[in-house]
């Protein structure tokens, strides 16, 4: 650790106490990133003291990394360097919730539980289903974008911002959108943030537009004779006239965590919901098509008992503290899953790789995770079997992202994948927005 | 020869002779867009093709003189008008559907495609490209990403930008890249939901991957008339506290009522103070059980009839009125200034009732047309521009219109974009600091203010209509019928 950076830190520290904010130096490796420990954890009571604490970072050339409920901090590459953590747990209030408007501005710390319980007071729930949204909150959602199963009818999260609130690096805060659900009043700046993983600036407020809970909702499976078939009738179901929350392909055999549900092939779980006749109208033709293809293990769940399957299948990947996982998120065009499910079996059979898949075949994504502990994933292995998988992606024209990865590959492997000439695009972007490389550093993409 | 001819000469070495337009006469047509705002440009070239339009884009770039992307020229915040003058680069050449997958429901279009043609072209797959802006049958995609249009049922599907998925550009140094992915997820910073709605500053979108619905089974729409203003505004709360989000829910005032029965007979009652018109589709089942409550809550509010209608042709019938609107109101004055702001739904009574108190002062009638169940508002200030004075009038009270959007939590456009109509107005909405982030995106996408220069953001003096040449009658409205 150079001098001056040790003199950088000490002076950030003595000017950010004057500030009377709730700063601490203890337990800071609980607060590493990849294995990266900061110097001290600054939690910030309000969206002005986030911006004092990003002036005086930024001043003191020292780099921050916001954090929400810490329940994805493996995406992205290891930071080139950390020293400050901002928590953002007290950033946590609904600002304004206008029901009748089907809108709400929340701070970005707010769990998305706790946002989801206090919607669903008025009947109304935000469109995204995340992994451990106990914890997980709403500015560490946008910030990966991750979003959940029901993506595919709600659109990612992209689709339900429609006003941000922004800290840059220097401590400016700028706003964008609105509060209204249409809107094309300069430019859409939030895109920068959602899925920028904290590079451009820290997110402190989100206004969303919302949605009714359904009056009624259920959930159908059927068990198939593999992922691909069921993939197939995934996609029938996509093709057809129904118009289902959710549409997701899971093999419970190998799945640890996902509640026992009494199927043990692969099976098609459909989440939808409607009023009563159109409930029924989506069991009568789901069924009819899950026949078709050939299986009569058909089973309808109501809204509480599929409630721990679906949390489950959101929580596919993140919700271990195993950090020996591989887990890797394919995208490709919906009708190319099945063939993509079927060669990963191959794959994982050819290299000896034993995997848990879930796909939500009408999105086009492709979830797998692979323990490396003893396994055949070694060093040596590791990136020889992932430029073979990626490419098998490449040549579906699709792409991949390695979303866990254990720290010893790191080195080895790019986990974002390839991007294009527009990452020169990106590259400028983080320089105009964050010349001093002040947020994030190194994490995103091309090392951004 | 000088800078302006030695250009030209070099544009008809990249698009032909035809494709270069430069003599006075010619560049008329392309001195307005559907705004109040006209300037001619020093030349309009029309490329065929990608590699044509980074061409000319070097070229334009050697010779410093600024790009105006235009599509259909149906724009109503001047995005299209080459304020200054430049170079109009018009994509309507650029007209073909590429590719329809029906598999994966999306499909790549040129810049040029006209709206409406890319839904009749994908209905034998069963599909539609859902924004429907009021101009689908004139206006181009590549000019809908350009303003992020929305439409009458993006209430429930939402506007441009939910339905882009990647788009091929052209920036100022002439390179071409591919932003975003025909898949929906991608990594990186979104740039093409950038794009979407940058009014054509950042690039010049050369190809666009959209995503197509699957058309519903079953649509009904259904007409509430009911005799004042508040009883309608009432059954739209009532609808969306129903939990139910209608595919559209279109509102109507009297003046528009008046205008729209003198010229297509729709046959609504006289003493109509205001239309509703809902619309829901998907499953059978699910239209019957929403259009059922929503004939219940529309009930409670006493209306004077309601209508419904199931087939395509009947369907067509309750939308005819609201449709020809705009036209119509060209039986009540020459002109007419149509304002885009949206307020949160629940102050639309206030709102409303603001609008009447600027009519009275400004005396100039106005109409109101609303996509009510989003709360973008399309007030019209009727005026005539051959009465001296008259059009600032209108202007400034379309001004007052979008302060009592932003005064009442809304924003000034919906829409139509900023453009040269509004961009005085941004501060009213965003300080500096908010705007100078914005401006950031301009060096990250190499623009070097050559793309559109002079719109969205104020240049800090007032907007006055500016108005260069002859006067060429207003013919923009015959698009919207």
């Amino acid at each position: 650790m150079s001098k001056s950076y040790t003199s950088n830190i000490e002076s950030f520290k003595q000017a950010i106490e004057k500030l009377e904010y709730k700063v601490s130096y203890h337990n800071l490796d609980q607060f590493n990133v990849l294995g990266c420990i900061p110097s001290a954890v600054i939690t910030p009571s309000n969206i002005k003291e986030l911006s004092k604490t990003l002036t005086t970072a930024n001043e003191h050339k020292l780099s921050v990394s916001p954090r929400g409920g810490g329940t994805k901090l493996e995406l992205g590459n290891t930071p080139d360097s950390l020293d400050i953590i901002i928590d953002m747990s007290r950033l946590n209030k609904i600002l304004n919730h206008a029901p009748a408007d089907l809108t709400a501005t929340v701070e970005s710390g707010i769990t998305i539980l706790n946002l989801q319980n206090e919607l669903a007071e008025h009947g109304q729930f935000l469109a995204i289903d995340p992994a451990l949204p106990h914890i997980a909150t709403v500015g560490g959602v946008l910030a990966t974008g991750i979003a959940g199963p029901m993506k595919w009818q709600h659109g990612s999260p992209r689709d339900t911002v429609i006003g941000m609130k922004i800290v840059s690096p220097d401590g400016t805060i700028t706003k964008s959108g609105g509060q209204v659900v249409k809107n094309v009043t300069g430019y859409d700046m939030s895109r920068l943030h959602i899925g920028g993983l904290g590079t451009i600036g820290i997110i402190a407020e989100v206004s969303f537009k919302l949605t009714p809970l359904p009056p009624k909702q259920l959930t159908i499976l059927a068990s198939f004779n593999s992922n691909r078939i069921a993939a197939e009738v995934a996609l029938e179901i996509f093709n057809s006239n129904l118009m289902p929350l959710a549409i997701t392909v899971f093999d419970p055999d190998s799945q640890d965590r996902i509640p026992d549900i009494g199927m043990n092939n692969p099976v098609l779980a459909i989440k939808a919901a409607g009023r009563p006749a159109t409930i029924e109208r989506y069991v009568k033709d789901s069924t009819s098509i899950i026949n078709k293809f050939g299986s009569s293990n058909v089973k309808v769940l109501d809204q509480i008992d599929s409630k721990p399957l679906w949390e489950e299948i959101s929580n596919f990947g993140w919700d271990t503290l195993n950090s020996e996982i591989l887990l890797c998120r394919a995208s490709v065009l919906p009708s190319a899953v099945p063939n993509l499910i079927e060669s990963i079996e191959k794959f994982e059979y050819d290299q000896s790789l034993i995997g848990k898949k879930i796909s939500h075949p009408a999105y086009g994504t492709v979830l797998v995770e692979w323990y490396c502990g003893n396994g055949p994933l070694n060093n040596e292995t590791v990136s020889t079997i992932l430029n073979t998988f990626s490419g098998l992606i490449q040549r579906l024209d699709g792409s991949l992202v390695i979303q866990r990865c254990p720290r010893k590959f790191r080195e080895e492997i790019d986990v974002w994948g390839k991007i294009g000439s527009s990452l020169e695009i990106m590259r400028r972007l983080k320089n105009q927005y964050d010349p001093n490389r002040t947020i994030n550093p190194g994490r995103f993409i091309g090392g951004i | 020869m000088d800078k302006l001819t030695s250009m030209i000469a070099d544009m008809k070495l990249v698009v032909g002779e035809t494709y270069v337009i430069h003599t006075v006469e010619d560049l008329l047509v392309f001195e307005y867009d559907g705004s109040a705002d006209k300037a001619l440009p020093d030349a309009v070239v029309l490329p065929s093709n990608t590699t044509e339009v980074a061409s000319i884009v070097k070229i334009a770039l050697e010779n410093e003189i600024p790009i105006i992307a235009r599509g259909a020229g149906t724009g109503l915040s001047g995005g299209a008008v080459a304020k200054g003058g430049g170079l109009v680069l018009s994509l309507t050449r650029m007209n073909k559907i590429l590719e329809i997958n029906s598999k994966d429901h999306m499909a790549i279009v040129e810049p040029g495609v006209v709206n409406i043609d890319l839904s009749h072209s994908a209905e034998k797959y069963g599909l539609y490209y859902a924004p429907d802006p009021s101009s689908q049958k004139a206006c181009t995609i590549g000019g809908n990403v350009a303003e992020n249009s929305g439409g009458p049922h993006c209430l429930a599907y939402g506007v441009t930008t939910n339905h882009i998925l990647g788009m091929e550009v052209v920036l100022s140094d002439g390179s071409t890249q591919w932003l975003g992915s025909n898949t929906r997820e991608f990594q990186g910073y979104d740039l093409r939901g950038i794009m979407v709605g940058s009014e054509g500053t950042l690039g010049i979108v050369t190809k666009i991957a959209v995503r197509l619905l699957k058309k519903p089974e079953s649509v009904r729409t259904l007409l509430a008339v009911f005799k004042h203003i508040e009883q309608a505004s009432s059954a739209v709360s009532g609808i969306i506290a129903a939990g139910i989000v209608p595919a559209a829910i279109e509102m109507m005032d009297h003046i528009c009522i008046s205008a729209a029965e003198a010229a297509v007979k729709a046959g609504y009652p006289q003493d109509a103070g205001a239309i509703l018109l809902v619309e829901v589709d998907g499953l059978t089942e699910e239209v019957a059980e929403e259009t059922e409550e929503i004939e219940r809550i529309c009930d409670n509010y006493n209306p004077i009839e309601i209508r419904k209608a199931t087939s395509m042709e009947d369907r067509e019938k309750l939308w005819e009125g609201r449709k020809g609107v705009l036209g119509a109101l060209g039986r009540l004055a020459p002109n007419y200034y149509l304002v885009d702001g949206t307020i949160p739904r629940t102050k639309l009574m206030e709102v409303l009732s603001g609008i009447s108190d600027i009519a009275k002062k400004s005396g100039l009638p106005i109409a109101n047309l609303l996509h009510a169940g989003d709360g973008n508002l399309h007030p019209s200030v009727l005026y005539d521009e051959r009465i001296p004075g008259q059009t600032k009038v209108a202007l400034d009270a379309g001004a007052e219109i979008l302060k009592l959007c932003v005064d009442s939590g809304g924003v000034l456009s919906g829409e139509h974009g900023i453009g040269l109509e509004k961009q005085e107005y941004m501060p009213l909405m965003f300080t500096q600091e908010d705007m100078d982030a914005m401006s950031k995106l301009k060096p990250a996408f190499i623009t070097m203010d050559m793309l559109n220069p002079g719109k969205i953001f104020p240049t800090g003096t007032p907007h006055v209509q500016i108005s260069q040449g002859p006067a060429v009658a207003r013919t923009g409205a015959g698009a919207y019928k």
